[in-house]
């Protein structure tokens, strides 16, 4: 145990040797940044009173109870942002929130948000860096307030705001935000700059670069798998994608790769580690969605990725018994039976089996797996319903 | 920002609308939605209609208490109207069990709230109503502006339709100090 | 509540608000005579951070917050309610609530304030009557209130919110419109509410609106009168 700690330190010490060695700052970007890292605007101008909105909203954003708190889920972030921008990592604030869609969102002030949606579609850390790296980007190029400027001419600016506060807590929901006409959309140049730089740091620290084409195409396959709307995710609607832009990028990844010949990781087990602590919470949220498909999408790709099978079949059980399509409650049942084999699936299980077997007029296993269940929560909040059905059964 | 916004809006659309007026539910019994009930205290109905099949009361504003009552929604029909196309509101099925009843409950509940509240379930059993079996459960969220709330719910399946009653109110104080009148509200129910 | 309601038809209708209103109106709720405390000494308050915003009307008609106006006009307000309140025998203090968790009994009443402040607003000096209110009930935040009591030793909560936007001359006739493009008002015009807490009950023991065509809380005089305006029916220490 304190030898795997210490293994731990001693790669950090590493990535830290390594970082001073090439002498890793903003300024080995090919684009400058705009911003220093004292930077703060005239309070007098309209960005000063854009940062202000912006600070009211940080303040209710950190207390607001759709924020994810684990402490080192947040630090884990946070030190991925550090290994991209040593320089700026004090500046840039991640918060990350409880709201199943994909969507990163970076403010002018540096308060950035990650949807907790982000961690169930990658698979490692370098993608999550290439998400980090694309969102500082445009933290460093002060895209946001020349989108704000763009924006007021077009008597727009309103829009702005509102999305922002709609990504606060994410809880003025997609709904809301797509119904507006306008949306808040970063230019095509913009975008580059900010995969450029993001793409840059990456390699700077050491992440295989490539993956950033690779989360592009993971968007597009889970997209395109969703038949039901086509561009439903406000991260689609804003970051506007192509199969050009996902060729750009690797292109770009490879030139950089020739140039800086170095080591590359993607860095998978402690990502997964560290999603593993809120798999369980970001797929229910993901289910109460109904977007089956997409469920269902992410779920297959699960599979591949070493997430707790136990934890994979009872989502799949608990997918089939929502959709509730024709043959559904046989799959259901299914999943969470072949689920229960293992001990760390959910023992709610039980629960969900008795009432699927219920409906299938299985009396006797309806009873066993109510039963169970009890055993396992005999102060569970349902237990009275519980017990009544199990009377009804007899 | 979002206050005045909200005010402005609510208090546009009250006016507009003010030939529809805020109506007094007595406290005596009355049919509703397809059941009877005789309400505690009084009550004041919304002009403003949440469902096909719902109407919305409150004694002292939305925000502070608010009971939605529901009837004779049929197979495939919904308990609240969709907002947004990307959050559809999900469908009545007449064998619907117990958990199936909640998550429809819970879901209508966070579409109708834009999507993304997060409402924990409590104290799940059945209430007899007459002849007729309930099911009773509370739930707990925030709302979008952090304040903390808690429902009581109350519905049945009768001939294939599903009925019922939701109170809302903030946990602070309004949740508990209504309890009593609740409990004797839902215990009128005549199915 | 969903808003079908175009925005020329709210327009309209803030238009007339404003014409119904005049150039300064208030409206208030009361429930008590006077101030009370609890040691025969002159009422405590506390000044619950005030939620301001100053914004500039913009050629087209979008509101933005101006950032150094809204630090002075926080300044300015600060200053003159505490004398407001010392000139009415009551000792006042800023309180600034240093909340980490939003499920606690120190942020829960700040924001039951909010809704129970927005149904006075809606239906006691609003216009939209509730046949279940009878006029001047009791509005409360029930006895759990009393945990900033606790905290601070406060007999009342003074809860202060205001906006003000300017415009260009050029803007005056497009007002009533740009307030709805943007987030606020129509260029020039204040809209402030306050509210005092009784914190032994969790009673709200005043409520007041206003709304104004003139006043700026750019500099201090004005400021002073906003202050007055807003604060004149406090009852009594």
């Amino acid at each position: 145990m304190s030898f795997q700690i210490s293994l731990g330190k001693i790669r950090i010490l590493l990535v830290s040797t390594l970082l001073s060695a090439f002498q890793l700052s903003a300024t080995s970007l090919s684009i400058q940044p705009v911003i220093d890292v004292n930077y703060r605007p005239d309070p007098a101008s309209d960005e000063g009173g854009f940062w202000y909105q912006v600070e009211k909203i940080e303040r209710d954003v950190q207390l607001s109870p759709y924020r994810i708190k684990d402490q080192e889920l947040n630090e884990y972030v946070q030190s991925v942002v550090c290994r991209l921008t040593p320089e700026y990592c004090a500046n840039i604030r991640v918060y990350i929130i409880d709201n199943p869609n994909f969507n990163a969102a970076m403010f002018p002030n540096g308060m950035m948000h990650i949807w907790s949606g982000v961690f169930l579609r990658l698979e490692n850390e370098a993608q999550l860096a290439s998400i980090l790296g694309h969102e500082i980007g445009h933290y460093l190029q002060t895209h946001q307030i020349q989108q704000f400027r763009e924006l007021k001419d077009a008597s727009a600016a309103a829009l702005v705001i509102d999305i922002a506060v709609g990504s606060l807590t994410g809880i003025v929901g997609l709904g809301t935000l797509l119904s507006g006409s306008a949306l808040a959309e970063f230019g095509r140049d913009q975008e580059r700059e900010a995969d450029i730089i993001g793409l840059e740091m990456m390699g700077h620290a050491g992440y295989d670069t490539h993956e950033s084409g690779q989360v592009w195409g993971l968007l597009i396959a889970e997209r395109e798998a969703d038949l039901s709307k086509e561009e439903r995710s406000i991260f689609w609607a804003t970051h506007p994608t192509s199969e050009e832009r996902l060729s750009n990028l690797n292109n770009q990844s490879t030139l950089f790769q020739e140039k800086w010949q170095k080591e590359y990781t993607r860095e998978e087990n402690e990502f997964r580690k560290q999603v593993a602590k809120i798999y369980h919470r970001a797929m229910s949220n993901h289910l109460s969605l109904q977007e089956y498909e997409q469920t269902e999408s992410i779920l297959e790709r699960h599979k591949n990725i070493n997430y707790d099978p136990a934890l994979i079949e009872y989502f799949y059980g608990e997918l089939y018994r929502l959709r509730g399509e024709p043959g559904d409650t046989q799959l259901s049942i299914s999943a969470y039976e072949t689920a229960l084999q293992q001990q760390s699936c959910p023992k709610d299980a039980h629960k969900q089996l008795g009432y699927l077997y219920t409906k299938e007029k299985n009396k006797k296993l309806a009873k066993k797996h109510f039963g169970s269940y009890l055993e396992n929560y005999p102060e569970a909040e349902d237990k009275a319903m519980i017990k009544y059905y199990m009377e009804l059964l007899n | 920002m979002k206050l005045i916004k909200k005010i402005l809006i609510v208090s546009a659309v009250l006016l507009v609308t003010s030939c529809a007026q805020f109506k007094l539910i007595p406290a005596s019994e009355l049919k509703v939605k397809g059941f009877s009930v005789l309400p505690a205290t009084s009550w004041s109905k919304s002009p403003f209609e949440p469902g096909e099949k719902a109407e919305v009361w409150t004694i002292d504003g939305y925000s502070l208490n608010q009971m939605l009552v529901f009837g004779e929604i049929k197979e495939g029909e919904t308990l609240l109207k969709e907002t947004s196309k990307e959050l559809p509101m999900p469908k009545f099925r007449a064998e619907m069990l117990p958990n199936e009843l909640e998550d429809l409950v819970k879901t209508s509940i966070i579409n109708q709230e834009d999507g993304t509240l997060k409402i924990e379930t409590k104290n799940v059993r059945p209430q007899q109503i007459g002849e007729q079996v309930a099911f009773r459960f509370e739930l707990e969220f925030f709302d979008a502006n952090g304040l903390k709330k808690n429902s009581d719910v109350i519905v049945w399946v009768k001939d294939k339709q599903l009925f019922g009653m939701i109170f809302t109110a903030p946990t602070l104080h309004y949740y508990e100090s209504y309890k009593p009148a609740l409990n004797k509200t839902y215990n009128s129910i005549k199915a | 509540m969903q808003a079908f309601v175009s925005y020329s038809k709210i327009s309209f209708i803030i238009f007339s608000l404003l014409i119904m209103a005049g150039c300064a109106s208030t409206t208030n709720y009361n429930s008590v005579e006077n101030l009370n405390s609890s040691e025969n000494a002159n009422p405590r308050l506390i000044i619950m951070p005030i939620d301001v915003e100053l914004s500039i009307l913009g050629a087209t008609g979008v509101t933005e917050v101006q950032a150094e106006w809204t630090a002075d006009a926080r300044g300015f307000l600060e200053q003159e309610i505490t004398d407001h309140l010392a000139a009415n025998n009551s000792d006042a203090t800023l309180f600034n609530n240093d909340v980490q968790d939003i499920d606690s009994v120190q942020a829960q009443p700040e924001k039951l304030h909010e809704a129970v402040g927005y149904s006075i607003l809606v239906h006691e000096v609003g216009a939209v009557k509730l046949p279940t209110r009878p006029k001047n009930g009791t509005w409360t935040l029930g006895e759990k209130a009393s945990v900033l009591k606790e905290k601070t030793g406060a007999d009342y909560a003074l809860f202060v919110f205001m906006r003000d936007s300017y415009a260009s001359a050029g803007r005056k006739a497009m007002q009533v419109f740009g307030a709805l493009v943007g987030v606020g008002i129509p260029g020039g015009t204040q809209l402030g509410f306050s509210s005092l807490v009784d914190l032994n009950t969790g009673d709200i023991v005043w409520f007041n609106r206003l709304i104004s065509s003139s006043g700026d809380l750019r500099e201090q005089d004005s400021a002073r009168e906003t202050v007055a305006n807003l604060l004149d029916s406090i009852p009594s220490a």
